[in-house]
């Protein structure tokens, strides 16, 4: 198969929340199908090991004192909208 | 008009301090230079007041590092405070930081001159800028030919001698790839090396952020005020050294291995020819190299589009119209589908593919089919990456396989992007530093790049081949 399903391209679409109409089903179909093809090459590898790699540093927990640290950030100034201290959105009562 | 930003960073900074300029003079050369090179179409926003303000800020001020003075841009991932920060996408045309990233801190504190923010793919996402929402980047070399990416705007900035300095990022080659492209010496850091620290996020556990440079010294020392420990990023190191103080050393000696790999037939033939010189030249020189294979590395390709993608579907999640950015008009009925269209309307198509193919690789049980199975993977190419520096200094090999190619070359294929970043995604796998240095043109008159690669936190042995090649490659020293 050199094409994802209709339904597989409704699935990851709505996985990664983004809208798609006819037309970008009809691409990705072909274009997600096309990288997916190219991520299955690992399925040839056997690793017999359990180790992994998850960041190539060592991470450690830093910890800090738990104290207010007023960074004086305007987290409003790029809301699409706002209304004096809150970030405003549109209103959904019906789900 | 004046042409002091030809000349070398220690020549610039002799007449900053005998006042025969001021930085004034640097900073309109530079904002002149961007008019002449407008249809590169480097910069995505300009800063030009701010700049002039500085210039003449710092006409008071002692001259007090070799930096002092000196322009430079920032590719547009990088945040700036109240400096419009879009990464390229529709998204954020209209975000502007109330921070700045701490490399952006060091820079101002060195003072440094901020030029304006720099052309790139969007979210750093492609190989050829042509993934921008502000339009294509022209390579420097040739008008007709991409710039590469993701840091294309960052690559030919320098390479067209607008700026002496940029910042990029690399994930997959973004740093590389295009200083290949373009003539220039570009470095991807020691993953830690630099906080990431203000850098909008790709995929966190292969970005970097580096420095692009007209030479090696130079790049050396502008990677001397970025390094070292943030609080604000616990994957940084504390790491400071003097960069600069191998360059000019004798090589003889040096052990430097060449993965098969690398020069397999896969490889344009002139490039070939141009590395294979390059290792006559080292062996001429009392230089051991020797051919290798490294475990793993054929499989760099399909690892980057798990490892890479999956971290992106998750850090681009943030995107949801609500706290910044683009939000849609769209008469919607639930708050899903305001993300939805939000995210439709707001991301290209290549961002949009690799959220898509992230979410899926992470979704069930393709968590353990290919994620899981992708850091098993990923581990066994950084241990044989390791195992290879037991026993030699560097690596080399070309930094692409091909030169820069046309426009819409990748058109129909949607493993392009990934595919043009074969040589440079081994080195962001295992988390070591890499950079691209110029070594010669081929006959359609591009630019070749030589990819060294060295060992975590070996920046300085990378800086000293490279500067010997440089040398005897007649390349930029100014």
């Amino acid at each position: 198969m050199n094409e994802l399903t209709k339904e597989e391209v409704l699935h990851v679409a709505d996985l990664a929340k983004i809208e798609v109409d006819e037309n970008d089903i009809i691409k990705y179909k072909v274009e997600l199908k096309q990288i997916m093809n190219q991520i299955d090459l690992i399925n040839k590898v056997n690793i017999d090991e359990e180790e992994i790699l998850i960041s190539p540093s060592n991470n450690k927990n830093i910890y800090r004192e738990d104290v207010f640290v007023n960074e004086d950030v305007d987290i409003l100034k790029n809301a699409p909208k706002s209304n004096g201290n809150y970030i405003e959105i549109k209103r959904f009562l019906n789900e | 008009m004046s042409n002091y930003l030809d000349l070398s960073i220690k020549e610039i900074n002799k007449k900053l301090i005998n006042k025969e300029i001021k930085p004034l003079d640097l900073v309109m050369e530079c904002f002149n230079r961007i008019e002449e090179n407008k249809e590169y179409n480097t910069f995505i926003t300009l800063d030009k007041e701010n700049a002039i303000k500085k210039a003449k800020e710092l006409e008071n001020k002692e001259v007090d590092n070799l930096l002092f003075g000196i322009p430079i841009a920032i590719k547009d991932n990088i945040i700036t405070k109240n400096l419009k920060t879009t990464c390229a996408s529709k998204i954020l045309s209209n975000f502007i930081p109330t921070y700045d990233a701490t490399v952006i801190k060091k820079i101002k504190e060195k003072n440094m001159i901020i030029i304006g923010k720099l052309n790139m793919d969007e979210f750093a996402m492609g190989s050829t800028n042509e993934t921008s929402y502000y339009g294509n980047v022209l390579n420097s070399y040739d008008k007709e030919r991409v710039s590469g990416g993701s840091s294309g705007g960052s690559a030919v900035a320098v390479s067209r001698g607008i700026v002496p300095f940029s910042l990029g990022s690399d994930t997959g080659g973004s740093i590389r790839q295009p200083a290949a492209f373009n003539g220039v010496v570009g470095l991807k850091p020691t993953y830690g090396r630099i906080s990431r620290y203000g850098l909008v996020a790709f995929a966190s556990s292969l970005d970097q952020i580096g420095p692009f440079s007209r030479n090696v010294y130079e790049n050396a020392l502008l990677l001397n005020i970025l390094c070292g420990k943030d609080e604000k990023d616990l994957t940084s190191s504390d790491t400071n050294e003097d960069f600069t103080r191998l360059i000019g050393e004798k090589i003889d000696g040096m052990k430097i291995a060449v993965p098969n790999f690398y020069m397999s037939d896969v490889v344009n033939k002139e490039i070939k020819n141009n590395i294979e010189n390059i290792i006559e030249l080292l062996k001429d020189n009392n230089v051991k190299v020797e051919y290798v294979d490294i475990d793993y590395v054929e499989y760099a390709v399909p690892l980057y589009q798990i490892i890479a993608l999956a971290e992106a579907s998750s850090n681009l999640a943030r995107f949801d119209g609500v706290r910044y950015g683009y939000q849609t008009d769209k008469e919607v009925s639930s708050i899903d589908e305001m993300y939805k269209y939000t995210r439709k309307e707001g991301f290209g198509e290549e961002v949009k593919r690799r959220m898509m193919i992230g979410s899926y690789v992470l979704s069930g049980k393709n968590a353990k089919t290919y994620y899981y199975k992708a850091l098993k993977i990923r581990k066994k190419i950084s241990d044989s990456f390791q195992k290879l520096f037991e026993e030699y200094d560097l690596v080399i090999g070309p930094t692409t396989t091909d030169f820069a190619g046309k426009f819409n070359e990748g058109i129909n294929d949607a493993t392009k992007s990934f595919n043009d970043d074969l040589f440079t995604i081994p080195v962001n796998m295992a988390g070591l530093p890499g950079m691209s240095i110029k070594i010669g043109e081929g006959k359609n008159k591009l630019p070749i790049g030589l990819q060294i690669i060295g060992n975590k936190f070996d920046e300085a042995k990378m800086y000293k081949l490279a500067s010997f090649i440089e040398k005897e490659v007649g390349g930029k020293i100014c």
